[in-house]
C-alpha cells in the first residue's frame, strides 16, 4: 500500500509538471530583416545622380515623421538626415509616428526644377497595397535650432548631366528637417492675411528675416492650410517658428509646421552686435545686397550713400558735390537690441572740397521708434543727435581728410549711450548727410568706414 | 506566485488524500460509476449554478444543471462554483459537447448536426435531470458507448420518479428572476402504471444584462405501463420553449466607453420602450417511447423509438446599402480613427470618443444613440424610403412602388426534425461477465432557413445579394433565388438561404466487464456510419445550376460517407475496499459535423477539399478513495484529437460577403489533472476541494482554406496555419475550489467556497498565424528586436487569473403527513468580482493595423443569488 501511494505521488507530481510545462507557441516564418535591406535617408540621398529612381524591389527606410503638411507632404528623418515623402494620398499618418518605409512602387526624384530631393507616390492606405509599418507614436522629433544665416548658408547645388539636359540639384544639410528659426519677423510692410480670401489653391509666399532683418527666406504656405485662414501676418512682432526646409526652385524656403508655431509674440527684434567693414560698399553697391539690414535713405533730394573704392577695401560715402540743391540722406545701421553697456565706434573721414570754414554735416543720431518705414510721413520716427557724446567728434578738424583711415586718428569711440540706459527696445543709429552748394550746408564728401556696435 | 499557489493547494489536497491509513472499511461497488439517486437525504438544491443562466447561450446553459446532479465531488464543484460562480466559461478537460454523450431512457439525444445534445431542449426541468447517471471519461456504460468525455445517463421513466407532488418557487437574478415549477408523479400504481408530470415557467422582464430578458416553460409527461411481468412501456414526452434576448461580447474599447463591463449593444429604445434585436427562440419537442423487457432474471432488452421537432431561431438585422446599424462597427468607434491606426484622425478619434461616452448621436454613422440601436432613426429611414421595383417578381414591366426597407429584423432558422431506433441487450453471463450490446440508428432533416421578422416601417424587402454585381455584369447573379426573382419580400416570407442538411447514423456497438477479485476490467467497441448531405432549396444567382453537386446552389449535393469506429478498455484495480485505481483508455474516429464539412452551406453544394474523420485517443487514470473521513477521485486524463475539421464563418466587408475560414487536419491535445475530495472534519464539518489544472493546446499546423459566399474562387487554399502550442482558448484552464460545509442537527447547511480561475485564454484567429499575416513584418528573434506587429499579431492574450466566492445554505422540514420543505439560499461571487470570463480574436483583421478589430471579451456577473422554496407532499 505504501508503495502504491509512493508511485501515486510521483505520478501526480509528474502530471502536474508535464501539464504545466510551458511550451513556446509556434511562429510563422518572418524576415529577420527588412526584405531588400535598408537605407539611411543619406545613402537614399546620394543614389540620385539627376534622373529619376523608380523602386521595383523592395527596400526600407526607417525613418520618424517631424512634420506633415496639409496635402500630402511629410518630412521624415533618421540620424543621417531628412527627406520629404510624398503619399499617394494622405492617409492617417502623423509627426511622431516612426515608421519602416518599403521604396517598392516609389519614386525617388525632385519636387520640382531644383528643388528637394523626394520620396514620391508612397501608398500609404490601409488596404493591402499599404507600404508603411507603423512602429510606434509619439516618437522625439524635436526641430533643429538654427538661423535664417546657417539656413542660408547651408544651401549649395550639384549639376548632374543626364541625357534629358542637365540637371541642377539644390543640396541643403537641412533639406526636409524640421527646424525651429528664433528671432525672427516677417517685413514690416507686410501687414497682410497669411492666406488672402478667396484665392485658389496655390502656394503663398512670406519674406521671413532674422533680427535686424540682416538675413531673410521664404516662407511658403499652401492655401488650403486651414489653420492658418483668415490670421494675418504678425508683422509688428518678432519671435521662432517651427517649420519644414525645402528647396522650391533653387531657393531654401520654410513650410510652417501650423499657425500655433508660429510664435511671434515679441516686439520685433534687432541684432544684439553689428559689425561692418563695409569691404563690398564699392561702386555701384547695391546697399540692399551688400549692406543686408542697413537703410540707405534720402529725407531730401533723391542723392544716396553710394559705395566707393574696390572690394574688400570698399566704404560708403556720402557728397553733395553733384547736387544743385540741398540734398539730405542718411544710412541707417539695421534695427539693434539695446542693452546697457552698449558701445559704438567706427572710423569716420571727409574730403574738404570747400572751404574749412563750411560746417561739416554729418551727424551721428539715434532712434529708438524707427522701424525701418516710418522715415517721414505723418508719425516719423523721432532722432537725437548724439555726436556730443563722442568728445572726439566735436572738432572734425582733427581727423585726417582724403580718406586716409587711421586707426589712431579716425575712429570715434563712445562707451555706451546714455539715453539707452534705461531702454530695452531697439535702436539705430543714423548717419545724416546734410550737403548744399549754399554756404549754410557742408560739400565736403564724407565717408564712414568698420563700424562696430558690441556690448 | 499563482502557480506556486496552485501547487500548494493541489498538494495540499494530496497530503490529505493520503495522510490517513486504509484501515476504514465502507467498499462501494464501483469505484469510478456515479450512481443513480434516490434518497432524499442525497438530493442536491433543486438549482444548478447555469439554470439561471449565468451563460446566456442557450446550448450551454442548462449542462451545470446536468453536472450538478451528478455526486461526483469534482463534478458538483463544476456545476456549482466553476460554472456558477460568476459565470466562468469552464469546460470539462477542455472538450467540446460533442464529446460527450447524452442519453435518456437510453436513446441518444446528441444532435446529428452539431454532435452535441441541446440541453436547452429540457431547460429549467430539474426534475426530470435529478435521477441521472454521469460517468466521466472513458468507461462501461449499460446504455451508450460514450465518448472521451463521458456520458449523462438520464432515467425519465414516469415510474422513477418518486411518488407525490412537489411545488417549487425560485427567485434570483440572473437571466431570469422567478421560476415556478410543479410536478406529481404517481408512482407505480396497481393497475401497472405510473404517471409523472411537470411543469415550469421562468421569467425575467429584465435580466442581470442590460437589454436583455427571458422567458420559459417546460413541459413533461409520462407514463409507464407495466404490460406483464416481463414488459413496461414507457412514453414521455417533454419540452421547453424559450424565448431571450440576448447580449453581445463586447471589445474593451466599447466597454470602457459605456463605463459598463455589462454593456449590451443588442437593443435600443423604441418608442421609449427597451427593445432587443437578437432574440433567440427554441422550441423542440421530443417524445421517447421505450419498451423494457426483462427477458429472464439476468437479461434485459431495452428499445426504444423517439421523434423531436421544431425550431430554434435566432433573430438579427440586415440591411441593404446602407450604414450597419450596430453601434459598435469597428468604424463607428473611436479606436479605428486612433493614433495607431493607418486611417488616423484626431478630430474624429474626439468626436467619436465623446459621442459614446454620452450615447449621443455617433459622427460615423449618424444615428442619434452611439451607443445602443437607434431604432426610431431605422424606422423613420425605412418609412422615408419611397422606391420602385421594377420587372417584380422576375415579370417585365411589372412595377411596385411602397415603401422600401434597408433595414430589416430577420429570423433564422432551423427546423428540426430528429428520428430515432435504439436497442439495448444487457445480459450477465457466467462468470461475472455482464454483457451489453445495442444498435441504434438515428435521422436529422434539419431545414436552415430564413424569414422576415419586421420590415421596422417598411413595405417589403427586396432580396438581392447587394455585393454580387461586383462579380458579374448578369443580373441574375444578385438573385438568392433566380427561381422567385425580385420578390418582394413580406414579413413571414422565406429569403436569402433554405437549405436542408440530412444526416443519417447507424451504430452497433458492444461492450463486456468482467469482475475479479482485485480487478474490475471491461472492453467495448462500436463501429458506426454517418452520412449526410445537402439539400438546395433556393438556385443563387451566383451558383445558378440546381442538377446538385459541386458549384450548384439547387438540388442535393454529392453525399459525404464516413465509416467510423471506435474501442475503448479499462482496468479497475481494488487495492482495499477503500482505494481504487482506474485506467482506462480508448481510440475512436468520428465523422466530421455536416455544420463543417461544406465550403459555404448557405449558397451551395460545395464539399470542403479533403475533409475527413477525426481520431482520438485518449486515455484516463483514476485514483479513487472511499473512506468514512474522506472521498474522492485524483483523475490524469490524456486525449490527442487529430484530424479535426474547424469552420468559422465571419462577414467581411473588403470582400463585402460572409466568408468562411475552414481548417482541416487539425491535431490538439487535452491533458490534465481533475481532483475533487471531501473530507470529513467533524460529523457536522466538511472541506470540499476541486481542483481541474488542465492544458489544452493544438499540436500541429493545420491547412486552411478560405471561401467567400459570393464567389465560386476560394481566397485561399492550402494556407499553413503555424498553431502549435497555442491553447485552444475559451476556457480557463485551471479552476480551483475549496470550500467548508457545515451539517446542522436539524436538516439545515451552510457552506462557503473559494473558487479560483486561471490559465484563460482567448480563442484566436487561425489566420492571425500564417506567413501571410507576417509578410511585411520584420523579427529577428536572436536579438528579439523587431517589430512591435509581430507580437501583437501572433501573441495570445491570457486573461486575468482571477477567484469568486460562493455561500450555499438551506434548510429542509420533515412533517408527520409525509410533506416537506425545502429552503435554500445560494450567493455567488458574493466580492461581486466582475472578470473577464472569455475572450475571442475576431477573425477579420488587418494586417496593416491589428488594432483595428480588438478582442472582444464576456465579463462575469457579479454577485447573483438564487433563493428557492419548495413542498413535498408524498
Amino acid at each position: 500500500m505504501k508503495k502504491i501511494k509512493y508511485i501515486s505521488i510521483l505520478l501526480l507530481v509528474f502530471a502536474l509538471g508535464f501539464i504545466s510545462c510551458k511550451k513556446t507557441h509556434d511562429m510563422p516564418p518572418v524576415q529577420s530583416s527588412p526584405a531588400g535591406g535598408v537605407y539611411t535617408i543619406a545613402q537614399l540621398r546620394a543614389l540620385y545622380h539627376g534622373s529619376n529612381i523608380k523602386f521595383t524591389q523592395d527596400i526600407s527606410v526607417y525613418a520618424t515623421v517631424t512634420m506633415t503638411d496639409n496635402y500630402k507632404t511629410l518630412y521624415i528623418r533618421d540620424n543621417s538626415g531628412a527627406i520629404s515623402l510624398r503619399q499617394l494620398t494622405a492617409h492617417g499618418i502623423f509627426e511622431g509616428d516612426s515608421l519602416r518605409i518599403n521604396l517598392n512602387g516609389s519614386t525617388l526624384d525632385l519636387s520640382g526644377v531644383a528643388s528637394s530631393l523626394q520620396i514620391d507616390s508612397v501608398d500609404v492606405s490601409s488596404g493591402p497595397t499599404n507600404k508603411i509599418v507603423k512602429l510606434a507614436v509619439g516618437k522625439e522629433h524635436s526641430p533643429i535650432n538654427v538661423s535664417i544665416l546657417q539656413l542660408n548658408n547651408s544651401a549649395s547645388s550639384t549639376t548632374f548631366a543626364t541625357p534629358f539636359g542637365n540637371v541642377l540639384a539644390p543640396q541643403s544639410i537641412y533639406d526636409g528637417q524640421l527646424v525651429q528659426v528664433n528671432g525672427v519677423q516677417f517685413a514690416y510692410t507686410d501687414s497682410t492675411l497669411f492666406i488672402p480670401l478667396n484665392n485658389p489653391p496655390l502656394y503663398l509666399n512670406h519674406a521671413l528675416y532674422d533680427c535686424g532683418n540682416l538675413n531673410t527666406i521664404n516662407m511658403s504656405l499652401y492655401s488650403g492650410t486651414y489653420d492658418f485662414l483668415y490670421q494675418k501676418v504678425p508683422n509688428t512682432k518678432s519671435g521662432s517658428m517651427v517649420a519644414a526646409v525645402s528647396f522650391y526652385n533653387g531657393a531654401l524656403q520654410l513650410t510652417p509646421r501650423s499657425f500655433a508655431d508660429v510664435k511671434l509674440t515679441q516686439p520685433r527684434c534687432g541684432v544684439d552686435t553689428l559689425t561692418q567693414n563695409f569691404g563690398n560698399c564699392v561702386s555701384s553697391s547695391n546697399f540692399t545686397m551688400v549692406l543686408p539690414g542697413w537703410y540707405d535713405l534720402a529725407q531730401l533730394g533723391n542723392i544716396l550713400w553710394v559705395g566707393n573704392g574696390s572690394s574688400p577695401n570698399g566704404y560708403p560715402s556720402a557728397s553733395n558735390y553733384q547736387g544743385q540743391t540741398r540734398n539730405v540722406m542718411w544710412l541707417i545701421t539695421p534695427l539693434i537690441q539695446n542693452t546697457s553697456t552698449k558701445n559704438l565706434n567706427f572710423q569716420m573721414s571727409y574730403i574738404p572740397y570747400s572751404s574749412p570754414t563750411k560746417p561739416r554735416q554729418l551727424s551721428v543720431l539715434i532712434s529708438t521708434d524707427f522701424n525701418g518705414f516710418n522715415f517721414g510721413g505723418s508719425h516719423p520716427a523721432q532722432w537725437t543727435d548724439i555726436r556730443s557724446l563722442f568728445t572726439n567728434l566735436t572738432n572734425f578738424n582733427t581727423y585726417p581728410a582724403n580718406f586716409a583711415f587711421n586707426a589712431n586718428t579716425t575712429t570715434v569711440m563712445l562707451n555706451q549711450i546714455p539715453q539707452l540706459s534705461s531702454y530695452t527696445g531697439t535702436f539705430s543709429i543714423g548717419f545724416r548727410y546734410m550737403g548744399n552748394n549754399s554756404t549754410t550746408d557742408s560739400t565736403q564728401t564724407f565717408i564712414i568706414n568698420n563700424f562696430a556696435l558690441k556690448d | 506566485m499563482n502557480k506556486f499557489l496552485l501547487i500548494l493547494f493541489c498538494s495540499v489536497l494530496t497530503v490529505v488524500a493520503y495522510s490517513q491509513t486504509d484501515s476504514t472499511a465502507a467498499a462501494i461497488n464501483n469505484a469510478e460509476k456515479d450512481t443513480v439517486k434516490t434518497s432524499a437525504d442525497n438530493l442536491l438544491p433543486v438549482f444548478g449554478g447555469s439554470d439561471m443562466g449565468s451563460n446566456n447561450n442557450l446550448q450551454g446553459q442548462d449542462v451545470s444543471t446536468l453536472l450538478g446532479s451528478s455526486r461526483d465531488i469534482f463534478y458538483q464543484a463544476v456545476a456549482f462554483h466553476f460554472i456558477g460562480s460568476g459565470g466562468s466559461r469552464f469546460r470539462m478537460r477542455g472538450y467540446n459537447q460533442d464529446n460527450f454523450t447524452v442519453v435518456m431512457n437510453g436513446m441518444r439525444l446528441n444532435s446529428l448536426q452539431t454532435g452535441g445534445a441541446a440541453w436547452n431542449v429540457w431547460g429549467g426541468m430539474t426534475n426530470i435531470t435529478r435521477l441521472m447517471e454521469v460517468k466521466p471519461g472513458i468507461g462501461a456504460s449499460h446504455s451508450t458507448f460514450g465518448d472521451v468525455g463521458g456520458y449523462f445517463n438520464l432515467n425519465a421513466a414516469a415510474s422513477s420518479f418518486r411518488k407525490g407532488l412537489r411545488v417549487a418557487y425560485t427567485q434570483g437574478n440572473r437571466i431570469y428572476k422567478e421560476r415556478v415549477m410543479v410536478s406529481y408523479s404517481t408512482g407505480m400504481l396497481k393497475n401497472g402504471w405510473a404517471f409523472a408530470v411537470s411543469g415550469t415557467a421562468r421569467y425575467s422582464d429584465k435580466g442581470y444584462i442590460p437589454g436583455t430578458f427571458f422567458t420559459g416553460f417546460g413541459y413533461f409527461l409520462g407514463a409507464d405501463k407495466k404490460i406483464n411481468d416481463k414488459n413496461t412501456l414507457s412514453l414521455i414526452a417533454f419540452g421547453a420553449p424559450q424565448k431571450q434576448g440576448a447580449q453581445s461580447t463586447n471589445t474593451d474599447e466599447a466597454y470602457a466607453l459605456a463605463g459598463d463591463k455589462h454593456y449590451n449593444e443588442n437593443w435600443g429604445y423604441q418608442n421609449g420602450q427597451i427593445r432587443n434585436a437578437t432574440i433567440r427562440k427554441n422550441n423542440v419537442p421530443t417524445i421517447i417511447l421505450t419498451d423494457t423487457w426483462v427477458i429472464n432474471d439476468h437479461s434485459k432488452l431495452t428499445t426504444n423509438a423517439s421523434y423531436s421537432f421544431g425550431r430554434m431561431s435566432s433573430t438579427n438585422f440586415n440591411f441593404y446599402g446602407v450604414l450597419t446599424p450596430a453601434p459598435t462597427y469597428y468604424k463607428y468607434m473611436p479606436s479605428y480613427y486612433g493614433a495607431l491606426s493607418s486611417d488616423a484622425d484626431p478630430g474624429q478619434y474626439a468626436a467619436l470618443t465623446a459621442a459614446w461616452q454620452n450615447n449621443t448621436t455617433n459622427p460615423a454613422s449618424g444615428f442619434a444613440t452611439a451607443r445602443q440601436i437607434d431604432w426610431d432613426g431605422i424606422y423613420n429611414f425605412n418609412y422615408n424610403n419611397l422606391q420602385t421595383v421594377n420587372n417584380v417578381d422576375g415579370i417585365a414591366g411589372k412595377k411596385y412602388t411602397g415603401k422600401r426597407s434597408l433595414y430589416i429584423i430577420e429570423d433564422r432558422r432551423q427546423d428540426v426534425n430528429n428520428w430515432g431506433a435504439n436497442a439495448i441487450y444487457n445480459t450477465r453471463l457466467k462468470k461475472d461477465i455482464y454483457v451489453t450490446g445495442g444498435i441504434n440508428g438515428a435521422l436529422s432533416q434539419t431545414r436552415y432557413y430564413k424569414v422576415i421578422d419586421d420590415l421596422l416601417g417598411g413595405d417589403y424587402w427586396l432580396d438581392l445579394n447587394q455585393f454580387a454585381n461586383s462579380i458579374s455584369a448578369n443580373p441574375n447573379v444578385m438573385q438568392y433565388n433566380i427561381k422567385d426573382p425580385n420578390k418582394l419580400i413580406r414579413q413571414g416570407d422565406v429569403f436569402g438561404y433554405d437549405y436542408n442538411i440530412n444526416v443519417t447514423r447507424v451504430e452497433l456497438w458492444g461492450q463486456a466487464e468482467k469482475s475479479f477479485k482485485k480487478f474490475d476490467a471491461f472492453v467495448g467497441a462500436t463501429a458506426n456510419n454517418t452520412s449526410f448531405f445537402r439539400i438546395g432549396h433556393m438556385v443563387n444567382g451566383l451558383f445558378p445550376s440546381d442538377k446538385g453537386g459541386d458549384g450548384s446552389s439547387g438540388g442535393n449535393s454529392k453525399t459525404l460517407d464516413f465509416m467510423n469506429y471506435g474501442v475503448k478498455a479499462g482496468i479497475t484495480y481494488k487495492i482495499n475496499g477503500h482505494n481504487y485505481l482506474t485506467i482506462n483508455g480508448s481510440y475512436s474516429t468520428k465523422p466530421p459535423l455536416p455544420t463543417t464539412s461544406f465550403v459555404s452551406p448557405r449558397s451551395r453544394n460545395d464539399v470542403i477539399p479533403g475533409i475527413q474523420s477525426e481520431n482520438i485517443l485518449s486515455g484516463d487514470i483514476s485514483y479513487n478513495v472511499r473512506l468514512p473521513w474522506l472521498k474522492g477521485r485524483i483523475t490524469y486524463y490524456y486525449t490527442q484529437i487529430n484530424n479535426q475539421a474547424w469552420q468559422r464563418s465571419y462577414f467581411d466587408d473588403v470582400y463585402k460577403t460572409n466568408v468562411n475560414y475552414f481548417m482541416t487536419n487539425l491535431n490538439q491535445l487535452n491533458q490534465g489533472l481533475e481532483i475533487g475530495l471531501e473530507g470529513i472534519v467533524t460529523k457536522r464539518i466538511s472541506i470540499i476541494g476541486a481542483l481541474a489544472y488542465g492544458s489544452y493546446l493544438y499540436t500541429n499546423r493545420p491547412s486552411a482554406t478560405i471561401s467567400a459566399d459570393n464567389t465560386a474562387a476560394l481566397l485561399a487554399s492550402n494556407r499553413t496555419i503555424y498553431l502549435k502550442n497555442y491553447h485552444v482558448g475559451g476556457a480557463p484552464e485551471v479552476a480551483g475550489s475549496i470550500g467548508v460545509r457545515y451539517n446542522g442537527k436539524k436538516f439545515w447547511y451552510a457552506g462557503v467556497y473559494c473558487n479560483y480561475f486561471a490559465n484563460n485564454y482567448v480563442t484566436i484567429n487561425p489566420d492571425r498565424r500564417t506567413q501571410e499575416s507576417l509578410a511585411k513584418y520584420v523579427y529577428n528573434f536572436s536579438t528579439s528586436t523587431g517589430d512591435p506587429q509581430v507580437a501583437q499579431i501572433t501573441d495570445q492574450e491570457k486573461l486575468a487569473n482571477t477567484y469568486t466566492l460562493d455561500f450555499m445554505g438551506g434548510k429542509s422540514f420533515r412533517f408527520k403527513n409525509k410533506t416537506g420543505l425545502n429552503i435554500s439560499v445560494m450567493v455567488n461571487n458574493f466580492t461581486n468580482n466582475v472578470f473577464k470570463t472569455a475572450g475571442q480574436e475576431q477573425l477579420r483583421h488587418d494586417i496593416n493595423n491589428i488594432t483595428k478589430f480588438p478582442n472582444k471579451y464576456s465579463y462575469s456577473f457579479g454577485l447573483t443569488y438564487m433563493a428557492s422554496v419548495s413542498f413535498t407532499f408524498n
